[in-house]
């Protein structure tokens, strides 16, 4: 007898020791503890975790949010822990309580939870356990629990009898009705979701007469959840109904007078043209796709715009070059001289993907006068968007005959005054030296590239340091000798040591794509100086750059050529520039 | 004006000149040594006599002459006698290449006169005395009063010390003239009169106006004019200075002080410690701020001295914005602390009541710590918090009302005639107030009395006197008032009373009826004239009563009768609605519900 009650006294410990942690004043105690859940129960054994951990759990539920997010995490990977499928409808009644709280991302997890742990209950006790919960929760006085339980009835309508059924579809539709926008607006979210669930001939009984009521609501936040509700009613829906019953739902979304449904629809575009898209007149749906993008808003044009390529490519093939030519060019000219500067970087930034749907000829006469005008823009990111898409073009017409015009565009981004459309163009100029050319980018281009590796800004000279890398690459190691190490040369004897320093860097990149010849030729030499300089900064940059640079050289060069200079630094006074100096001969063997 | 004509003459010159070039080039020009003097017209270049001096005192004799002086004239050095003689040909032209300078952006002319001292000393005495009549005829009359148009800078109402209009008013406690100058300032169409510009003209000057008036140090002690009111223990000021976001509270005066430092420093009264202390809460307090997303439905409580921005986390979220407001209180603790309990009390209530919930449980809470409160009311189309248990809220609430009762007069004008034609097919949602259909003595009577020609002329008055019982439209009531045959008599008549001006007990006419000439009420009790249309009751949101109401009215039932009574609409409301009972009210949808907009779609 005494030695049983001495296990069970054991066996609470772990209990007591959880109770007095969750009463801490600390709040970061009590997560740890709510954190450590699942050892407990493990230790606990199932049924006593049932028995007492749970009720404890769902007796003590009030706690900071922090707390209960947690909490409700951990209960919905509990199903082991209690003993399974057969018992596992005891975390119900904890997460139930969780899924009526006022903070939302509380209730959101328990919600997660719950649909987690609906999927381990039997069928038979899912109509007796969870079937009985979702019609509390939907049927609460708090808009919080009927919130909680519209996303519920996804999981549990398949698995029922008709009879729940039925009684499950008209508390959705009350839940579509609700007078809290909240629970109508997570209705609304949920009913696409709800509708994929469902027989397919069942669809439009059970769900139609809630997608309408909710795309006619008050709120706006409600009806452009609707939008992608619609969406989905489209892909499962058969053609007629589909024309009958979505299409019109659509179609006076794109009119809706709020602009964040309109914005909605603009941002679900293409999954629209992809429901409606085949059956429709195609005019109609180009109509009120110009029409969004000649909305009254900018954030609806700018959500418009970016979609024009897809949508062009999703046309019909047949219609497509005429209606491209007619229709959505002659907006897309307006919008070249939007007064809002996102519409026309978003236009740059897709117009020129329009070239190789129609064609050369039309891609010259139509399509590069509005590239030449947005590459005149006084914006800089709408200049270096259509910059960006040089390469449809050249796929086109050849980028080679552009140059002219390209180059005060470049060279203006080039000195613009914000370092990150600097960078652009500087992460830009492989593409462009490939496009247009070596004999123009020696001629033109590489001056502003040089120019980047002394600029005042460490992210651009850094970046410039990486692209001489592609570029040699590019243009083989000769090209580099007689164009980039003149400057190194330059630059390593230049009074700022960050200068210098870029030097060793741009070195660093260089060598990667040089002979070993070429490295102990060009190279060397100069970080042999480097190795010697006043600033301790370069010198141990210069032990980093031997590391780097040695990993390109045989053995035998580096024990001849690599290792004195590593050794010298060895001795150096700076404490820094030995420990580089040794990180450097360990990592290459020395 | 002799910029202009000087410019002209010089453009002439340059024309003689250049047709004379020929001519100019021959002429022997004497080639003197040393330095020559010219004399020649600001106004007019062609006028300057063509003269050479040696010296100073010879120019200056000539310019000091009654003809230099005629000719408003100036002398310039030159170095060579050409030079000089090229001055005059084309003024500064070879010197300095003479463009037509880049026309400066023009600065508009105010219609309005300058204001001289004389007019601003009668303005600087209706400040100081509070003499609000006095001082809107002035500004009425001339808007330069507040505004000098030169800087867009307040107006110097006082010379010396230069206060301006705030400095005065601050200093001799006159709030009401302080919260009407800066409600003027920041008023775009009194700017837009003003300037005789457009609306982004003076949206620009608007923010250096503002600024100036709030945050100007005089010139005695860089004294601002919240320091003023802080000095001299004028709270009423201090609070309306302190509401305005762009008042600077960390301005230093002379003595290094801020305004806070100052905290009545020259107050006497007794209550200089309680003055003190309500002076400190309006400048340093710290409030509590509920914030509401109204798409997600999410709230959330900071603590902070000053209202944080509004802010939008993506284009299908409408802005986060503050809903409601308790503070100040006096250190960030108390603030924390009853943001705690607000946190934690009324669980049951936020969850029941989505969009008013916090706000109900935070209004309880301060009122039981006395703190103050504030909150934003939708329906009155603003995002302002408003304290509706004060006369500045009411005030607000019963401008919008009369306004809303404009709007509904104005309807009932134009519909009449459609409403007419309509009347009978809207059936039971419209039905005419006639009490000849209710059974029952009283209501006879009461039928008669108002008609006392008889039932023809009752007939007769029938097109002008359209009534619509609402009661009909509100649920509860008319299920009550058309299915339950057992209600009694008393409580229709009751209830009737509650939307109709026949009532028993009217409430009393709304002072600006009386004013209009529409509304006769000069015949007094005893005639039985036809009363004059009433316009339909009048819910705050919408024809028909809906949530907002009840939530409205649970604030104004708690206020006291006394201060309600000074606005007429407003009591009108509550008396009203306090004829429903609390349950009736409950029943009232949101406005946005999907029942509600249904059964108001079928009408």
């Amino acid at each position: 007898m005494s030695v049983v009650e001495e296990a069970t006294d054991d066996a609470l410990y772990p209990i007591a020791v959880l109770i007095d942690e969750l009463r801490n004043e600390d709040v970061t105690l009590r997560l740890n503890s709510i954190r450590k859940l699942s050892t407990i129960a493990l230790a606990l054994g199932v049924e006593r975790t049932r028995n007492e951990l749970i009720q404890f759990l769902t007796d003590t539920i009030y706690d900071e949010d922090e707390v209960l997010l947690v909490l409700a995490e951990q209960l919905g990977n509990f199903t082991p822990l209690v003993g399974g499928p057969d018992h596992v409808h005891c975390l119900l009644l904890p997460l139930e309580n969780l899924a009526t709280v006022e903070e939302t991302v509380v209730r959101d997890k328990a919600v997660e939870s719950l649909r987690k742990i609906a999927d381990k209950h039997s069928s038979a006790s899912l109509e007796e356990h969870f079937v009985p919960m979702l019609r509390r929760l939907a049927t609460g006085d708090w808009f919080t629990s009927r919130t909680s339980a519209c996303g519920l009835f996804s999981v549990v309508y398949p698995r029922v009898s008709p009879a729940i059924k039925s009684e499950l579809k008209s508390m959705f539709r009350t839940l579509c009705r609700d007078d809290t926008p909240m629970v109508r607006r997570a209705a609304a979210a949920k009913l696409g979701e709800f509708a994929k669930v469902f027989e397919k001939t069942a669809v439009i009984e059970g769900l139609h007469s809630s997608l309408t009521d909710l795309h006619v609501d008050e709120q706006d936040s409600v009806r452009l959840l609707t939008v992608e509700s619609a969406i989905a009613f489209g892909t499962l829906l058969d053609k007629a109904n589909k024309k009958k019953l979505i299409e019109p739902i659509l179609i006076e979304l794109f009119d809706d007078k709020s602009w964040r449904v309109r914005y909605m629809v603009a941002e679900k575009l293409i999954e629209i043209q992809n429901v409606l898209g085949e059956d429709m007149d195609t005019t109609h749906l180009v109509n009120m796709y110009t029409n969004l993008l000649k909305d009254p808003e900018g954030e609806v044009r700018c959500a418009a715009t970016q979609r024009l390529q897809e949508f062009a490519l999703n046309l019909p093939e047949d219609k497509r070059q005429n209606i491209i030519c007619n229709s959505l060019l002659n907006v897309a000219k307006e919008l070249v001289t939007d007064g809002n500067q996102l519409v026309k970087s978003e236009l740059a930034g897709v117009i020129m993907g329009l070239a190789p749907l129609i064609g050369k000829e039309q891609t010259v006469s139509e399509l590069l006068p509005i590239y030449m005008q947005l590459l005149n823009d006084q914006t800089p990111e709408v200049r270096l968007n259509i910059i960006s898409s040089l390469d449809k073009v050249n796929e086109v017409i050849g980028a080679a005959q552009l140059s002219t015009s390209l180059l005060p565009a470049i060279v203006g981004l080039a000195e613009d005054g914000k370092w990150r459309v600097r960078l652009a163009i500087v992460q830009f100029m492989p593409l462009l030296a490939s496009q247009l050319g070596q004999e123009f980018f020696d001629e033109k281009l590489l001056p502003l590239c040089l120019n980047w590796l002394t600029d005042h800004v460490f992210s651009i000279r850094e970046a410039s340091t990486l692209i001489m890398k592609e570029l040699t690459q590019k243009f083989g190691g000769q090209w580099a000798s007689t164009n980039i190490v003149p400057k190194m040369q330059k630059l390593q004897k230049d009074t700022n040591y960050l200068q210098r320093m870029t030097c060793l860097f741009c070195l660093n990149t260089l060598s990667e794509a040089m002979t070993q010849e070429q490295i102990l030729k060009e190279i060397m030499p100069i970080v042999k100086d480097l190795v010697e300089d006043d600033v301790p900064n370069v010198r141990f940059n210069a032990a980093k750059s031997l590391k780097r640079i040695g990993k390109n050289l045989t053995p035998s060069t580096l024990t001849s050529e690599v290792k004195p200079l590593l050794e010298k630094l060895g001795k150096d006074s700076d404490f820094d520039v030995r420990y580089f100096s040794e990180e450097a001969k360990n990592s290459l063997g020395l | 004006m002799g910029r202009k004509s000087a410019i002209l003459a010089v453009i002439l010159a340059i024309i003689y000149f250049r047709s004379n070039f020929s001519k100019m080039s021959n002429t022997p020009v004497q080639e003197t040594e040393g330095p020559v003097y010219v004399a020649y017209s600001m106004e007019d270049m062609l006028k300057s006599p063509r003269d050479l001096y040696k010296s100073v005192k010879e120019v200056a004799k000539f310019v000091n002459s009654a003809e230099g002086k005629s000719m408003s004239a100036r002398f310039k050095k030159f170095g060579t006698p050409r030079e000089a003689m090229d001055f005059l040909a084309y003024g500064d032209a070879p010197t300095t290449p003479k463009t037509v300078p880049p026309v400066a952006p023009t600065e508009p002319n105010s219609p309005f006169s300058g204001v001289n001292r004389i007019q601003m000393n009668e303005f600087k005495k209706y400040v100081e005395k509070g003499d609000m009549e006095n001082f809107l005829r002035l500004v009425d009359s001339n808007p330069r009063f507040l505004v000098n148009t030169g800087g867009d800078v307040a107006s110097i109402v006082m010379e010396g010390f230069r206060y301006n209009a705030l400095h005065i008013a601050a200093k001799a406690g006159q709030t009401e003239i302080i919260a009407k100058i800066l409600e003027l300032i920041q008023n775009i169409d009194f700017l837009i009169r003003l300037y005789g510009t457009g609306a982004d003209d003076v949206t620009l000057r608007k923010i250096n106006i503002l600024d100036s008036y709030l945050n100007t140090p005089d010139k005695g002690n860089s004294d601002t004019p919240l320091h003023f009111a802080s000095k001299f223990g004028k709270i009423g000021v201090v609070r309306v200075l302190t509401e305005n976001s762009a008042t600077d509270r960390t301005l230093l005066n002379k003595s290094g002080k801020s305004a806070l430092d100052c905290a009545g420093e020259r107050y006497t009264g007794e209550d200089k410690d309680m003055v003190q202390r309500d002076i400190h809460l309006a400048i340093e307090g710290f409030y509590v701020f509920l914030h509401r997303n109204p798409t997600t439905g999410s709230t959330q409580l900071t603590v902070s001295q000053k209202p944080p921005a509004t802010y939008s986390t993506s284009p299908t979220t409408a802005t986060v914005t503050v809903s409601a407001q308790a503070g100040p209180f006096f250190t960030e603790r108390e603030a924390r602390d009853f943001a705690k309990s607000w946190q934690t009390a009324g669980k049951e209530l936020k969850r029941t009541d989505f969009d008013k919930g916090w706000e109900r449980v935070g209004r309880v809470l301060a009122e039981q710590s006395e703190a103050m409160w504030r909150e934003t009311w939708h329906f009155l189309g603003s995002m302002e918090l408003l304290d509706l248990g004060s006369e500045q809220g009411l005030g607000v609430l019963e401008a919008f009302l009369r306004e809303k009762r404009r709007g509904n007069l104005r309807n009932s004008e134009i519909s009449e005639i459609s409403t007419k034609k309509s009347i009978f097919r809207r059936g039971i949602h419209a039905r005419k107030l006639d009490f000849g259909i209710l059974d029952g003595e009283k209501s006879a009577e009461i039928s008669e009395n108002l008609t006392p020609d008889g039932s023809d002329s009752a007939d007769d008055e029938d097109d002008d006197d359209i009534f619509y019982d609402t009661f009909s439209e509100i649920p509860a009531a008319a299920e009550k008032s058309i299915n339950d045959p057992d209600d009694t008599l008393g409580s229709l008549t009751d209830r009737f009373a509650a939307i109709s001006i026949f009532s028993p007990l009217p409430p009393p006419p709304p002072p600006q009826w009386s004013n209009s000439p529409n509304f006769d009420y000069s015949e007094g009790e005893d005639s039985f004239a036809t009363p004059p249309t009433t316009p339909p009751p009048t819910f705050v949101a919408d024809d028909e009563p809906c949530k907002i109401d009840n939530d409205l009215f649970e604030v104004l039932a708690q206020i006291s009768s006394e201060l309600i009574s000074k606005f007429p609409l407003t009591q009108d409301y509550v008396q009203k609605l306090g004829k429903l009972t609390a349950h009736d009210r409950s029943t009232w949808r949101p406005i946005d519900s999907p029942a509600r907009c249904d059964s108001r779609r079928k009408i």
